[in-house]
């Protein structure tokens, strides 16, 4: 099962891949630099889906205190961070030469690069708690607490003055259908490859349970 | 037990969500990442050789390109314009009627000298189909 997950994530990843260097068509006023926003997109609705499964494994967790909620909140922490670093890289090669820089710190951007810190702070208590559930609990927290800068992050784009487009929604252009169709083959590959991803790290962190408890039986 | 624990997560979040709005909505007040130019005006005689960040739509035909990569441009939000002067890079999407941001000196002479040219990006994505077929389609595009 499985392993036909995995097959099937990295064949629609192939798809989406082709959608949004062939099947889309080029924007005329950015050129090619715009088929960026599909992967933009993709890593980016990876990391919020990631964050709020954070928030939600996090209150679970002071809640149950079962260790599973623990694992699901720090592996997926863990995935969410490496999608919303591609998220920036992505972004900021796209604004080169768009905006005429690699970065700039209009509201989003900001909120965006605080969120990303926060993330990793609270990897960071998490790794270092390692089989202390005090500290567990008390990363655990700071996952919740961190989760208030993501929708600041959507917010700030459409609220306050910045330089970042809003291309969806209220007071956006939108895009075209090719457009919409590769963005939202790419929306699926990415989020295949996040449960892909989660279920494998989740499993890790269960052996690495497992095995802490031989080595404690053995010594 | 867990009801003590479930009102101090209650407390911390409400307390975090407090500080966030303050945080956000002192931003939102005081600090703004761009003037407009009506701004901009509205702020003279303080203004001047103050490091300001300035928004406006680049106004048709005054583009001029000097020597050495000396770039000269208005732009205006519909209340002013202001008369900019550049040198450096150029965005690839600056041209006419786009949203220019520029940062730099606004001085007595009435020109601001920018050292940061950025270019706001169309919300709307179109396809190369629409611009050949379409004769409403933007002007100039480079691709």
């Amino acid at each position: 099962m499985r392993r036909a997950l995995t097959i099937a994530t990295f064949l629609l990843l192939a798809v989406a891949a082709y959608m949004a260097l062939v099947y889309a068509p080029t924007e005329p006023l950015m050129g090619h630099v715009q088929r960026l926003f599909y992967f933009h997109m993709g890593t980016v609705w990876v990391a919020t889906v990631a964050f709020i499964i954070v928030f939600v494994a996090s209150i679970m967790y002071l809640w149950k205190q079962t260790r599973g909620w623990d694992i699901l909140a720090y592996c997926s922490a863990e995935i969410g961070v490496v999608f919303l670093t591609i998220t920036i890289l992505t972004g900021a090669i796209w604004a080169k030469p768009i905006w005429g820089t690699w970065w700039t710190w209009d509201p989003q951007l900001t909120t965006t690069f605080i969120l990303w810190i926060l993330y990793i702070v609270y990897l960071i208590l998490r790794s270092s708690a390692g089989t202390s559930t005090r500290r567990a609990k008390f990363a655990a927290v700071f996952g919740i607490i961190a989760f208030i800068d993501l929708p600041l992050v959507y917010l700030s784009v459409r609220v306050m003055r910045g330089i970042s487009p809003v291309v969806f929604g209220p007071g956006g252009g939108g895009i075209e259908p090719g457009m919409m169709h590769a963005l939202l083959v790419n929306l699926a590959a990415c989020s295949l490859l996040f449960i892909v991803l989660l279920l494998e790290r989740m499993d890790l962190e269960k052996m690495g349970d497992v095995l802490a408890r031989l080595r404690t039986r053995e010594g | 037990m867990l009801k003590g624990k479930l009102k101090f997560i209650i407390a911390i979040g409400a307390i975090a969500f407090a500080g966030a709005y303050l945080v956000y909505g002192g931003v939102k007040e005081t600090m703004v990442y761009y003037l407009t130019v009506e701004e901009l005006h509205a702020r003279v005689p303080d203004v001047y050789g103050e490091r300001v960040r300035v928004s406006g739509n680049v106004i048709p035909g005054t583009i001029k390109h000097g020597a050495d990569g000396a770039l000269e441009f208005s732009i205006t939000d519909g209340g002013g314009a202001v008369n900019v002067n550049y040198n450096g890079i150029v965005p690839d999407v600056f041209k006419d009627d786009v949203e220019a941001v520029v940062e730099g000196v606004y001085s007595e002479s009435g020109i601001f000298q920018a050292d940061i040219l950025l270019a706001k990006c169309p919300t709307k994505y179109e396809s190369t189909d629409v611009l050949y077929n379409d004769q409403g389609a933007p002007q100039g595009a480079s691709y």
